[in-house]
């Protein structure tokens, strides 16, 4: 592929044309997009019309940044999750119907219910291409080879990798129905140039490895890449595979399950991403009043619009992480995109993200009410270990009901099921929680404030 | 070739006619028009030019497609054109989200069906992008 390139051609960015374009350029381009996509889904999706002419706004309406901004309404997770529920297709926020799709995933919902969500093959095309601004920067040029530590499922993330490094035209080399050992040993025989999976994971790999007299540094590895988690972003925790690993390069991605992965890291900051500006528009507004964040170094909630994801658009989209965005970005790396040092600072609402799942403690309130034999008593305890969030369920059995250990297994199991992911569980006996006369405190939350976000100007 | 890609034919359908076109931040000289709206993506001389030519190959991918003889030609090139379509997103191209967006002009569809030539400059010729 670099043989077929011009000379001219800048080798450094993936595309130069627009990763380096001034900002005012970009966001003309923006605006165009989110204007026709606006009137788009107005057309094609009945929740989106519903919500439009709520608000009173028609997309002939939304002219500039200040109508983006101020007249046209939010969306939110919700909104789609209650159109799934009342819908015959099972699916939200509609645009384009099933004869489009090539494949369907879910991701977490707030109420304890998969929101499903459907991908045409064009966008899957293009959720692909969002993984190759960072991965090219990162030194990924075709015919290197990427090893994948996943069994394919249902989790959108990793397919779009999958999209990625077949546009990138990189070589593909599945660990998909291995145990962790055997993926320790596929990666020492085929010595790919990049191993992708989550932080949790790599770092697992490599304990594995130790315990095995496995030495991973000798697979040759140069690129870890990953996302899905926070771990990316901890400093300590880039350390840790970086020496475990032998690894110059690693690789964060941020995405939201919506909208896939539309942040990368760049060559030269670790610890951030940029946005990916070709394939959605990024801003940050204060989560009670709804204004832009226009100080610089403000904290605010990430409001997205995706041009990738369109059989179920999702425009002025309320992610609810909450991320200080560099609107001008000068650290050396020529990208003029959008940048989050830190990458995703804390959450708006209480959602935590389990070894790459995202789990609302609505949802599992819900789910808890569902399992017979416990009382409607339970707390939720969140932490932090190695900047990876863990949750324990503590629930309450009812007065008579038997073993603890069996109760414990069946809410696991029904957490599981609904959630993707398997949480700690703890019974207690009946008339064990505390009562309160006003208001119940049912989550408790253990991590520090800003304990997550560390940035680091060293690309690694 | 002539009357594929002459006087923006080949450039797709506006989609969105209820919306005015918005004006280019800073229009550049010599960027020339963009296709189907008259503003210029404002990326600079050398990605309009790409922009224009991609969205001529891209007509002449649909009206090939038109002429397929079989459903395995006609699928490969609807593959076809699903990657062309990245690559007008990496060159600003804002007329259209998806490639199902872009029709084909009449004029295309009424054109004799020989498969164009690719070549760039050809292309180049024949969409009239000065520069
Ligand atoms: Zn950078």
């Amino acid at each position: 592929m670099a043989g077929a390139l011009g000379q001219a051609v800048d080798q450094r960015f993936w595309n130069r044309a627009t990763q380096t374009a001034d900002r005012e350029r970009l966001d003309a381009l923006h605006l165009a997009r989110i204007r026709h996509l606006v009137g788009w889904a107005y057309d094609n999706s009945p929740l989106h019309r519903r919500i439009y002419d709520a608000a009173g706004v028609k997309p002939a309406d939304i002219r500039t940044w200040d109508d983006y901004h101020h007249r046209l309404p939010f969306t939110d997770k919700p909104d789609y999750v209650r159109d799934q529920e009342s819908s015959e297709s099972g699916f939200g926020g509609l645009a384009l119907g099933p004869e489009h799709w090539q494949q369907y995933f879910h991701t977490t919902g707030t109420t304890g219910r998969f929101l499903h969500e459907a991908f045409s093959q064009f966008e899957m095309h293009k959720a692909g291409t969002q993984l190759c601004y960072g991965l090219w920067s990162q030194g990924a040029r075709p015919r290197d080879s990427i090893y994948f530590c996943f069994d394919f499922g249902m989790w959108v993330g990793l397919w779009t990798y999958y999209w990625g490094a077949r546009n990138l035209g990189l070589t593909i080399v599945s660990g998909g129905g291995a145990t962790g050992e055997q993926r320790v040993r596929h990666i020492l025989e085929r010595r790919p140039a990049i191993v992708c999976a989550t932080p949790t994971y790599l770092l697992h790999l490599a304990e594995i490895a130790e315990r095995e007299g496995l030495d991973l540094r000798r697979a040759g590895v140069r690129i870890l890449a990953g996302g899905g988690e926070a771990g990316l972003s901890v400093p300590r925790i880039r350390e840790r595979l970086a020496e475990a690993w032998g690894v110059e390069r690693i690789h964060d991605a941020y995405g939201i399950g919506e909208a896939l992965f539309i942040g990368q890291s760049c060559d030269v900051w670790a610890g951030g991403v940029h946005a990916i500006e070709d394939v959605c528009h990024s801003y940050s507004a204060d989560p009670d009043s709804g204004e832009p964040v226009t100080d610089t170094g403000g904290v605010g909630e990430h409001v997205i619009t995706s041009y990738t994801h369109l059989v179920q658009p999702f425009i002025k989209y309320r992610t609810h992480d909450l991320v200080r965005i560099d609107d001008r970005p000068d650290h050396g790396c020529g990208w003029t995109w959008k940048h989050f040092p830190g990458v995703v600072l804390g959450r708006s609402d209480f959602m935590v993200t389990i070894r790459g799942v995202n789990v609302y403690p609505t949802a599992v309130e819900n789910l808890i009410s569902e399992v017979p034999g416990l009382t409607h008593h339970y707390e939720l305890h969140l932490s932090r270990r190695d900047g990876m969030d863990r949750m324990l369920v503590r629930a309450e059995a009812a007065a008579g009901v038997g073993e603890a250990a069996d109760l414990a297994a069946r809410l696991s199991a029904h957490l599981r099921d609904h959630l993707g992911v398997r949480l700690e569980t703890e019974i207690v006996h009946a008339g064990t929680l505390p009562r309160y006369e006003l208001k119940t405190r049912r989550i408790f939350d253990a991590r520090e404030p800003g304990a997550r976000a560390a940035t680091t100007r060293e690309g690694r | 070739m002539a009357g594929v890609a002459q006087g923006g034919v080949a450039q797709g359908t506006r989609t969105r006619p209820d919306l005015d076109p918005l004006p280019s931040p800073e229009p550049e000289l010599g960027t020339g028009p963009e296709p189907g709206t008259g503003v210029g993506s404002g990326l600079g001389v050398d990605v309009e030019r790409q922009r224009a030519r991609l969205l001529a190959l891209h007509a002449h991918l649909a009206q090939e497609r038109e002429a397929a003889l079989s459903p395995a030609i006609e699928r490969a090139l609807e593959t076809a054109q699903m990657y062309l379509f990245l690559a007008l997103g990496y060159v600003g191209h804002t007329d259209e989200l998806f490639p199902d967006e872009l029709q084909i002009p009449a004029e295309i569809q009424a054109a004799p069906a020989a498969f164009p030539s690719t070549d760039a400059t050809e292309a180049t010729e024949a969409g009239g992008i000065q520069s």
